[in-house]
């Protein structure tokens, strides 16, 4: 019980500072004029902008606590005496749910203000946002093993790897990406088939994740406490 | 009564071996020296009794209970880093507000009224980070987990390390008084053996990866002597007994003499009997097997 305090502690945290950063670049587009509110009023302006803020940053914020549970945490739980069942379970469930909540929280914000979302949501965004979700905090999770099994030359080593793919993906969206993308959130397309394209998103995004946390299993299992 | 032992411990980092098949038993209410030169293995020994790192073979029992990845008999233990080791990774990058917070939280006996009295003796910043502590304050740290922990068997590594002089008196006082009033049982690795000899209730010495040895820290004191004089006279005296350590001037001869139980040292007026501290047991022990003195 007492272990579980620090893990809902730890959790709490995380989504507590994802909802802040998610509100502050809210503030900062609000007040830079960047983006073009229309008819809407304010109000519905945020309730219609945060959830998204909420989402990307959420995961960047998630993806980086991510990492510091692999650098600081697992040392220092198991330094503590924690079993490295624990540490691992407790970190992959912790951040599990800080992406479900966030997920969660995201579409009744969304769909709190429109009502086409759930019409919509429920076949496309829902999954799609949610494979996105895990296929980011999954390539963290890696980045994460990698330092912990390889140290500074992992980390440099999934650095690279990581700009290699981000510049794969920049050129994707540049030459088709992007238009596939808003006509598949924007509604165009037979439904089965966004649906089918959200299920592999998903899917694809759940599988990355659970890789991940396999290889971060059997590494966690064998690696040196320092701290 | 709780033993904590381990049997056949053996660790290996990349190719080499740093620990050669130890065999160790923890009494309860003992507080033992760990004493050995540096990468003998205390580090890497006491990480492994304490089941934060993985032995290559070998086994690590509390009460006949194996300790690797059980949380009943982790509970029972504690092993307070030298953080200074740390550098800018892993722990070191949170505050001490933090770090102690999570050990409340996963230490079950944790003392929060000591560990707060000890904040305020020790003068510590909690607020700061623990990479921006002084080696000293970072000392203090560790004997705050250590004392706090209340944990049946505490490991301390290095402890004093960066202390002063006073702190160290301070620490060495809280210790025995800790251990009067707990009967805990303390392991404690350091360099500086000369202040902690009084402490030690049983020493053990590493010296590359082997228990070199495990007694009473009096009852080795009471066989050690070193025999100086004439080399003729000095080689005479030692015929038969165990030298540990020798070193030569000219013609005269010093050795350091371990007598077995039951063996005493024979009367003679031309050698210099001396008896020796704990220190000079140490270098006579773990020093080079014979040194030629200049």
């Amino acid at each position: 019980m007492r272990h579980l305090k620090f893990w809902v502690r730890w959790g709490l945290q995380t989504i507590g500072i994802a909802a802040g950063a998610a509100a502050v670049y809210l503030v900062i587009n609000l007040f830079s004029g960047t983006m073009n509110r229309g008819e809407e009023t304010l109000w519905e302006w945020m309730l219609n902008w945060y959830p998204i803020y909420l989402l990307v940053c959420g995961t960047l914020v998630v993806s980086i606590i991510g990492i510091s549970f692999f650098q600081v945490y697992i040392s220092l739980l198991m330094a503590m005496n924690c079993t490295r069942r624990e540490v691992t379970l407790g970190g992959f469930v912790t951040i599990t749910a800080d992406l479900l909540v966030l997920l969660c929280g995201s579409a009744l914000l969304w769909g709190c203000y429109r009502d086409s979302f759930w019409r919509i949501g429920g076949s496309v965004i829902l999954p799609f946002a949610a494979g996105a979700m895990l296929g980011v905090t999954s390539l963290f999770v890696a980045l994460g093993v990698a330092i912990v099994r390889w140290g500074k030359i992992g980390l440099v080593l999934a650095s690279i790897g990581y700009a290699v793919i981000g510049g794969c993906l920049g050129a994707f969206f540049a030459l088709s990406g992007s238009s596939l993308l808003s006509d598949l959130l924007g509604g165009k397309g037979a439904a089965g088939s966004r649906l089918a394209v959200g299920l592999a998103v998903l899917a694809g995004g759940a599988v990355l994740y659970g890789i991940a946390w396999i290889f971060a299993f059997f590494s966690i299992r064998t690696m040196q406490v320092r701290a | 009564m709780s033993i904590l032992s381990g049997k056949g411990i053996t660790k290996t980092y990349g190719g080499s071996e740093v620990l050669h098949a130890v065999d160790l038993e923890l009494e309860p209410n003992k507080i033992y020296g760990l004493i050995g030169r540096n990468g003998a293995g205390k580090t890497t020994l006491l990480s492994i009794l304490t089941a934060q790192n993985p032995a290559t073979a070998g086994s690590v029992t509390l009460n006949g209970e194996p300790v690797w990845e059980n949380p009943e008999a982790l509970s029972r233990l504690c092993f307070s880093r030298e953080l200074g080791l740390l550098g800018g990774s892993s722990a070191s990058a949170i505050k001490v507000k933090e770090y102690l917070q999570v050990a409340e939280t996963f230490f079950p006996h944790w003392d929060k009224e000591m560990a707060e009295h000890l904040i305020k003796l020790f003068h510590l910043d909690i607020k700061k980070r623990i990479s921006k502590l002084s080696r000293g304050m970072q000392s203090m740290v560790t004997i705050i987990v250590a004392l706090a922990s209340k944990a049946e068997f505490t490991f301390l590594d290095e402890p004093v390390a960066g202390l002063d002089v006073v702190a160290r008196e301070k620490f060495y006082r809280l210790l025995l008084a800790e251990y009067e009033e707990s009967g805990r049982t303390f392991v404690v690795s350091t360099h500086i053996i000369e202040e902690a000899a009084d402490v030690f209730e049983e020493v053990i010495l590493v010296n590359e990866g082997r228990i070199m040895l495990k007694e009473n820290t009096q009852e080795l004191l009471d066989r050690c002597y070193h025999v100086s004089g004439h080399a003729d006279a000095v080689a005479a005296v030692c015929e038969g007994l165990e030298v540990r350590h020798e070193e030569r001037l000219g013609r005269s001869r010093g050795a350091t003499v371990l007598l077995a139980p039951g063996q005493s040292l024979p009367e003679r007026a031309d050698v210099t009997v001396q008896k020796m501290s704990l220190q000079k047991v140490f270098v006579a022990l773990c020093g080079e097997e014979e040194e030629e003195s200049v």
